[in-house]
């Protein structure tokens, strides 16, 4: 008996060069490696590309070629990075590997720099010399710091004047000004005007570093210098944290913005004129997407921003290219978090499956949850759902979902310890 | 459009048939729901992953695995988050956010991923 063979399997022996009768001796066709369904570029290894990457493998079956280019061999993670300058967690726990990308999913993971992106003839070049073919490009270039909108904040001042807003080496080189600078000092953190990576973490890390000061040098003060006018995630949570754990040292000046720095005296003057010396500056200037997509012109919002279609991810500066993670354009209460991040990923490489199957991608619900440490035990968080609004065009967040603690707890404290090993685990391995 | 009255022996016999039908293919969609989630299921259930694991499988004891539980256990919790008769600290305020169909569509998911 003769059986018609299936379409698509009888497409897959052509493309691999199988006759179809050699197709028809069992195990033949299966023992061939499949087709691809499609080339995937990502740039930039953080949350949002490493989970890209790992769910483009995943949900096509490993059908869709991934190649992932990143700068850096390992990833150091933004998020738990203040409880290394708290002295509460080891710094090595911080760094995620790579290694379960490649061999597990199958990820060609390519540490380099890219240096050009050929948007026409849909190439990426990278500073070895190589260069990868794409259908889709997916850019997650994370973010960059506008130093130039701070007077005094120059190359030279930078290397005493830290931001570690980026963990890696910044978050040592903190650490140890922290623990060189004397009981009785004054570490100061400014807060540059939102949106900026991670809404609560500059919050977070005055907590984490008083409670350092507390356990090792009572007598050393936090001050915190806000653009805003408002603690600009948990307010109620943190106010009460300050006043509660920390009454004498910690100490909070909203409406403040750095105009300009003196690196070498240490002095940090605001827009309006007013002065504070410190002796730990820990200055985090405004932000933008980061350089490659600046330079690819994919930051069409404000020349800060990349514009996307919610949809797929899509920019809408360029066709075939997505953009996800802190560098697009957020949505109304939308964070530039970790966990978002992981959420773009996971949207993008969802619209990409669709995309190379032949269907219309759909938006899909997207959750966030951005837990803090306010100590070495208490935790708290705030959470929210993100569904596509069609008439906005873009996702809002779901009427009476979401919503933070009710006040720092030690159920939450564990759960932030866990929430990190979840998402690491989910990202990158 | 034929129609019998259920009078008629070939109507009992039709209707017969007919059952048999809707029962294999009820069962014939459960399975293939089971064996294979729809993608848009798959692709909002990856929500859920960030803190209790890829597919639901947990990676550390301080949050529950749900991968592999019972389905009627699970959606009677996601349930009762939502209505917050079951208290938690995020949970409840996640479960707002999802309609009744996508908490079963859910329930449905994990517990049909390996433990």
């Amino acid at each position: 008996m003769k059986h018609p063979m299936d379409p698509v399997r009888r497409r897959l022996l052509q493309a691999l060069g199988v006759s179809t009768s050699a197709a028809l001796i069992p195990g033949v066709a299966l023992a061939a490696k499949k087709p691809s369904q499609g080339k995937v570029v990502i740039i930039g290894g953080g949350f949002g590309g490493a989970t890209a990457a790992k769910y483009l493998r995943k949900w096509s079956n490993n059908g869709i070629d991934v190649t992932l280019i990143e700068r850096t061999p390992n990833y150091v993670s933004c998020p738990m990075s203040n409880e290394v300058l708290g002295g509460n967690r080891e710094y090595s726990t911080l760094v995620q590997s790579y290694d379960a990308l490649k061999k597990k999913w199958g990820v060609n993971v390519v540490t380099a720099e890219v240096v050009d992106v050929d948007t026409t003839a849909r190439i990426v070049k990278t500073n070895q010399g190589k260069s990868y073919n794409y259908d889709r490009l997916v850019v997650a270039p994370g973010l960059d710091l506008m130093f130039d909108e701070i007077k005094g904040y120059d190359s030279e001042a930078q290397k005493t004047v830290l931001h570690a807003w980026k963990a890696g080496p910044q978050t040592l080189a903190l650490r140890k000004q922290l623990e060189e600078m004397k009981n009785g000092g004054t570490y100061i953190i400014s807060v540059p005007k939102s949106p900026y990576r991670c809404p609560p973490g500059p919050y977070e890390r005055a907590c984490q570093v008083a409670y350092y000061f507390k356990t090792h040098k009572p007598a050393s003060k936090v001050l915190i210098l806000d653009a805003n006018e408002t603690v600009q995630s948990k307010p109620k949570l943190f106010m009460a944290a300050w006043k509660d754990y920390y009454p004498d040292i910690v100490e909070y000046r909203p409406n403040w913005g750095v105009g300009e720095i003196d690196a070498q005296n240490k002095v940090v003057t605001s827009e309006l004129g007013d002065t504070v010396k410190g002796d730990v500056l820990n200055i985090l200037p405004p932000m933008r997407g980061g350089e490659i997509a600046r330079k690819m012109g994919l930051l069409n919002i404000n020349k800060v921003w990349a514009g996307i279609d919610w949809t797929s991810m899509e920019s809408t500066a360029i066709p075939n290219v997505h953009v996800i993670g802190d560098a697009v354009f957020a949505a109304p209460l939308m964070p530039k978090s970790g966990h978002m991040a992981n959420q773009h990923g996971k949207a993008v490489a969802a619209a990409l499956v669709e995309i190379f199957a032949g269907r219309t991608p759909e938006p899909i619900l997207m959750a966030n949850t951005c837990y803090s440490m306010l100590d070495n035990k208490h935790g708290v968080h705030v959470a929210s759902v993100h569904r596509y609004n069609p008439e906005l065009k873009a996702p809002t967040v779901v009427t009476g979902s979401g919503g933070t603690s009710m006040e720092a707890n030690l159920i939450e404290g564990r759960y932030t310890q866990g929430w990190a090993l979840s998402i690491w685990a989910d990202t990158f391995a | 459009m034929e129609t019998h009255s259920l009078s008629e022996q070939g109507g009992y016999m039709k209707k017969n048939k007919l059952i048999i039908g809707i029962i294999f293919v009820s069962s014939a969609w459960s399975l293939s729901v089971h064996a294979a989630p729809e993608k848009k299921t798959l692709y909002f259930a990856s929500d859920c992953a960030n803190c209790h694991g890829t597919d639901g499988r947990s990676v550390t004891e301080i949050m529950p695995s749900i991968a592999g539980q019972d389905r009627q256990t699970l959606l009677d919790s996601l349930r009762a988050y939502k209505s917050k008769e079951r208290g938690g600290t995020i949970m409840p305020q996640l479960m707002q956010g999802y309609n009744d169909s996508e908490l079963e569509q859910l329930a449905t998911y994990f517990s049909t991923q390996k433990k």
